[in-house]
């Protein structure tokens, strides 16, 4: 029984091998390079696969065939024998990789030619293996390609390329070979970060400045650290090199000594004190640079309380907010940017709070401002209700922008008290809060600071404001129809600034109202050629055809050959705006051209024409 | 390099107290007024680099440069040209680095050179502003961090979007979506997709070219150093300058030109800036082992499931959503499946403040936002794309150990050979 279960199995294996196996063939160096760049990975494999199952006279012929850099060189190969070889380093693929890597060790052995020796090392740099490394070292002692392989031996790795290299010597070789050498065997060792010594420090010292340190003589060590952080001679840089190594020897015990660093006149030296501390966790930490600021050296002492940031303990953050209320504004700083690298900001915001009142400059409120905004909404929506109506200008735009910023609707009431403040600052602001946050219980207002306003950038405030309050609350209609209304019975400039709140909507609805204002200036009983010209201009720079074709129903009504021109002029300079191609913008050109009834009308048109082609041509 | 002997400007301040009696330092307003600043405060710079990127850097403000830095001679020349006195030229940035009075180099050279020089300006007590991508390797992106944190350097990366900017074709600054993604509204995991159809440009016109013939190298070229750790190739104008992009010895193609400014916000948002994906996949046709060509898509898929895919292929932004998440979706131009999307985001608090002057990190010794260990990881992402392409296949990546378990293939191009004498 067992042997007939045995029997059935072997017969089931190796046809289920019969089915998954691709059908391998042997391929010609043609058809190899025919089927070159292989599509993707899975073509790949199949090609590669039928590569290696073939024989060896195909990859020994593609061998043969590379020529690099001259004319005729026919790029495949190389890419062919590349694919070749990541076939064979496939991981669990390394059935062929030996017989492979044997066939460019030979090939390596054919050539002369100084490019194609480099290519198969570059080749054996993917996927030499040990035995590769007497294949090399003929080459070690070639003025021209010794570098190349003294590379592959550096990528193949191992005791035995270490060996040959430790041991080949090269009597007639320049310099360079002994160069080379000593720099891969550096960098096989890793070793070259302390054993290219430029530094005059002991290789010790060195050594711990790698990390993890895996040290006898921890106290020797240090001691050298000492010495060499109290030698005058020693560049600020290596000073801090051994301070980083000193940590690395002794952890918290170096805290002492980190402290009294932070008092080093050299900026890399007190930097590295306050970064390696601010990796070493724990009250003691915090509490001991505490202890020392007052004889920190000035610049010193705000990137102390930045590094305080984050820290947990009761010390770190008292300092920290003792530090935003420092006279010196760098502590102050300093300690916003302190607030921001904590996770949990409890306990801070009355302390912003109070520094945002008594901030002196922009730069300042900025600070602030950035780390309130990093509280979440709950904490801030009773504080900026509360502050937005007291301070000064740049506190109130501050918690103003606060409230846009986070969308704080609970500060409406505090932010329409800020709509009428004397300072115009404050109210343009406001106005921008309102756009973010308004009712249509603000419209009025917004309408009444639109009309009464003098600064443009407030009249634009009002009008955005009026425009974005429209849309977030679907009053379009309402505010085209409010428009209409205040329309008839107001100055000049104040239609300038609703019509321009129309153009700001940039619906059909305001649109069509435009179109009506212009036809009323231009054909009602009092002709108001001011109020008409506005009006067309508005249309001319509005995207939409139904605002060209408005002009253009404008245009074949208007009988004055003056006005006519005026009309004309933007529906010239609105078709290149509306109408995005040049095929479209000859379409309705040659549209108002049928319409034009004198010589300079008919001149203006087809001089735009023209203009709209000649760009077609570029 | 020898322990320097001269005197640097700061040892003249420290010493200047007890040489009082015969000195004084001149207070700022007499030498010049309100906006003057003393040379004490001032910060000086060498761009090292000065192709069309550095000669960006020219422009940037807070700092006078006093060095730049090529090995093209006309490009010195040039730039020279248009600079006021005082600045010199220099083909070997190692001339560069031995001065005493540079406070800060720019590193513009093509990305083969980023790690070896952001290193050994470490060493030289440097700080360092480099361009993206920070390193060619992964390998030398380790080195990097290790020599800056170890000197106690400042680092900052070239690239902005995470702090500052309108974020490409996507129509939004990055903070509101940090937000959205912080407030777990999309849920967890997320999946982002960087591509065409999310509003990112993926460069596919810096490909290589596959039919190179060896060409003369012009006089002005000092080559060799031109070539710096890259393997020796014979000099073809493709390869230098501008078009360096398309080869796989200096950078990536437009993976490697335009990835971290594209994946580093993603990096943030994601909150992935300690840790890298665990698998990556690629579906593209075999790369030619100089040049880099297209490809379709890769995928990086980290330990908890969130996933950056690259997808050159789509390109209707109302079908590809930016960010999808379980609960909701986030599309080009901050649209959502979420309503009322904009008001949400808005009521929430806001991430930690950036410092985005990368001069007034030097001057306070603060970590810059976009620094060596998080420019390092986000630059993985690049590179982790770059080795999948190379290898043809996709493959598991450890992020602590930044190396690939049992693919030696892989960790062939995680650590790279350099050419002698080269190190980093």
């Amino acid at each position: 029984m067992k042997s007939v279960y045995r029997v059935r199995r072997a017969v089931l294996v190796l046809l289920s091998l019969c089915l998954i196996t691709p059908m391998v063939y042997a391929l010609t160096v043609e058809e190899l390079l025919g089927e070159l760049p292989a599509k993707d990975s899975a073509h790949a494999v199949q090609l590669y696969e039928s590569v290696v199952a073939g024989d060896a006279s195909l990859i020994a012929s593609l061998c043969d065939s590379v020529v690099l850099w001259k004319e005729g060189a026919d790029p495949k190969i190389p890419m062919a024998l590349h694919g070749l070889t990541n076939h064979i380093m496939r991981p669990k693929n390394g059935a062929h990789r030996s017989r492979i890597v044997r066939l460019y060790e030979a090939a390596l052995g054919r050539t002369n030619d100084p490019e194609n020796q480099r290519f198969f090392m570059s080749l054996l740099r993917i996927c030499g293996d040990k035995d590769s490394v007497t294949v090399l070292a003929p080459y070690l002692c070639d003025t021209v390609v010794f570098d190349d392989a003294i590379q592959t031996l550096e990528a193949i790795g191992g005791e035995e390329a270490v060996t040959l290299l430790e041991n080949t010597n090269c009597p007639d070789m320049p310099e360079a070979f002994s160069v080379a050498v000593k720099t891969v065997l550096m960098r096989m060792a890793n070793s070259v970060a302390y054993e290219r010594n430029t530094t005059g420090l002991d290789t010790l010292l060195l050594a711990a400045a790698v990390t993890p340190p895996e040290l006898e003589d921890r106290k020797g060590v240090a001691a050298l650290c000492r010495k060499a952080l109290k030698d005058k001679e020693a560049e600020p840089h290596v000073q801090a090199l051994a301070l980083r190594a000193l940590v690395n020897t002794e952890g918290v015990d170096a805290l002492p000594d980190l402290v009294q660093a932070g008092e080093s006149p050299e900026p890399v030296v007190w930097g590295m004190a306050l970064q390696l501390s601010d990796g070493i966790p724990g009250a003691a930490v915090s509490r001991a640079w505490i202890g020392q600021l007052k004889h920190l050296p000035e610049v010193v002492r705000p990137q102390l309380i930045y590094m305080l940031g984050g820290r947990d303990d009761r010390s770190a953050r008292g300092a920290v907010r003792k530090a935003l209320m420092s006279k010196d504004i760098k502590m102050r700083l300093a300690a916003c940017d302190a607030v921001g690298r904590y996770d949990v900001k409890e306990g801070f915001m009355g302390s912003l709070e109070r520094a945002l009142a008594d901030a002196e400059s922009k730069k300042e409120i900025a600070a602030v401002k950035g780390a309130l905004l990093q509280f979440p909404v709950s904490d801030l929506t009773k504080v900026v209700a509360r502050r937005v109506v007291q301070g000064d200008r740049l506190q109130q735009i501050a918690y103003l922008e606060i409230i846009a910023s986070r969308r704080i609707e609970e500060a409406l009431k505090s932010v329409r008290k800020c709509l009428k403040s004397e300072e115009e600052q404050v109210r343009c602001v406001a106005l921008d809060t309102v756009a973010v946050i308004g009712t249509p219980d603000d419209m009025p207002s917004l309408f009444e600071h639109l009309l009464t306003e003098e600064s443009d950038q407030a009249i634009t405030a009002a009008r955005n404001a009026i425009a974005a309050v429209a849309d977030m609350h679907a009053l379009r209609p309402a505010a085209t129809k409010q428009i209409q209304t205040i329309f008839k019975d107001t100055d000049f400039e104040s239609r300038v600034r609703l019509l321009k709140v129309l153009d700001t909507l940039g619906d059909t609805a305001a649109l069509d109202e435009v179109g009506k204002i212009a036809e009323s200036a231009i054909f009602g009983e009092e002709q108001d050629m001011e109020v008409g010209t506005l009006a067309l201009e508005t249309l001319g720079t509005w995207k939409q055809v139904r605002a060209w074709d408005l002009l253009l129903t404008i245009f074949e009504r208007v009988e004055t050959e003056e006005i006519r021109m005026t009309v004309l002029q933007q529906i010239i300079i609105a078709a290149p705006r509306v109408f995005n191609n040049v095929p479209q913008q000859v379409k309705f050109l040659e549209k108002a051209q049928a319409v034009c009834t004198t010589d300079a009308e008919k001149q203006a048109v087809t001089e735009a024409l023209e203009a709209s082609r000649s760009t077609e041509k570029k | 390099m020898n322990s320097r002997k001269n005197p640097s400007r700061r040892d003249f301040l420290r010493s200047a107290g007890a040489a009082a009696a015969g000195f004084s330092i001149v207070p700022r307003h007499v030498l010049g007024g309100a906006m003057f600043t003393a040379p004490s405060e001032e910060i000086t710079r060498a761009i090292i680099g000065i192709g069309g990127m550095g000669r960006g850097h020219l422009g940037y403000r807070g700092a006078r440069t006093v060095a730049v830095c090529d090995v093209d001679q006309n490009r010195i020349d040039t730039v020279l040209k248009g600079l006021e006195a005082g600045v010199t030229g220099y083909r070997d940035f190692r001339e560069v680095l031995a001065r005493d009075d540079i406070d800060v180099v720019h590193i513009a050279t093509p990305p083969h050179w980023h790690g070896i020089i952001s290193a050994e300006a470490a060493r030289a007590g440097k700080d360092i502003w480099c361009e993206k991508p920070m390193t060619r390797t992964i390998g030398e992106g380790r080195k990097v961090i290790e020599a800056v944190q170890r000197y106690g350097a400042m680092f900052r990366l070239n690239t902005w979007f995470r702090f500052r900017g309108d974020f490409y074709g996507f129509g939004t600054k990055v903070k509101p979506i940090k937000k959205l993604v912080d407030s777990g509204m999309l849920g967890w995991p997320l999946t982002v997709t960087v591509g065409p159809a999310t509003g990112f440009d993926l460069k596919f016109q810096w490909s290589g070219l596959t039919d190179l013939v060896s060409e003369p190298v012009p006089e002005e070229l000092d080559y060799d150093l031109w070539l710096g750790p890259a393997p020796y190739k014979p000099y073809h104008l493709h390869r230098t300058h501008t078009t360096f992009r398309g080869y796989w010895d200096y950078d990536g193609g437009g993976l490697g030109d335009m990835g971290q400014h594209y994946l580093d916000p993603v990096q943030y948002l994601l909150d992935k800036d300690d840790t890298s994906p665990v698998s990556i996949e690629v579906d593209a046709p075999q790369q030619h082992p100089d040049a880099a060509g297209a490809w379709r898509r890769i995928e990086m898929t980290y330990a908890d499931g969130c996933r950056i895919i690259l997808d050159a292929v789509n390109t209707d932004s109302s079908k590809i959503p930016y960010i999808e998440g379980p609960e909701g979706k986030l599309y080009r131009g901050f649209r959502s499946d979420i309503p009322d999307i904009e008001k949400k985001v808005a009521l929430l608090p806001d991430p930690e403040t950036q410092e985005p002057d990368f001069y007034q990190s030097v001057r306070t010794r603060r970590k810059f936002p976009l620094n060596e260990s998080n420019g390092h990881r986000s630059c993985t992402l690049v590179n982790l794309g770059k080795i999948a392409l190379r290898l043809g296949r996709g493959f598991s990546y450890d992020p602590v150990l930044e190396e690939s378990v049992g693919d030696e293939a892989a960790n062939r191009l995680i650590h790279q050979p350099m050419r002698s004498p080269w190190c980093i």
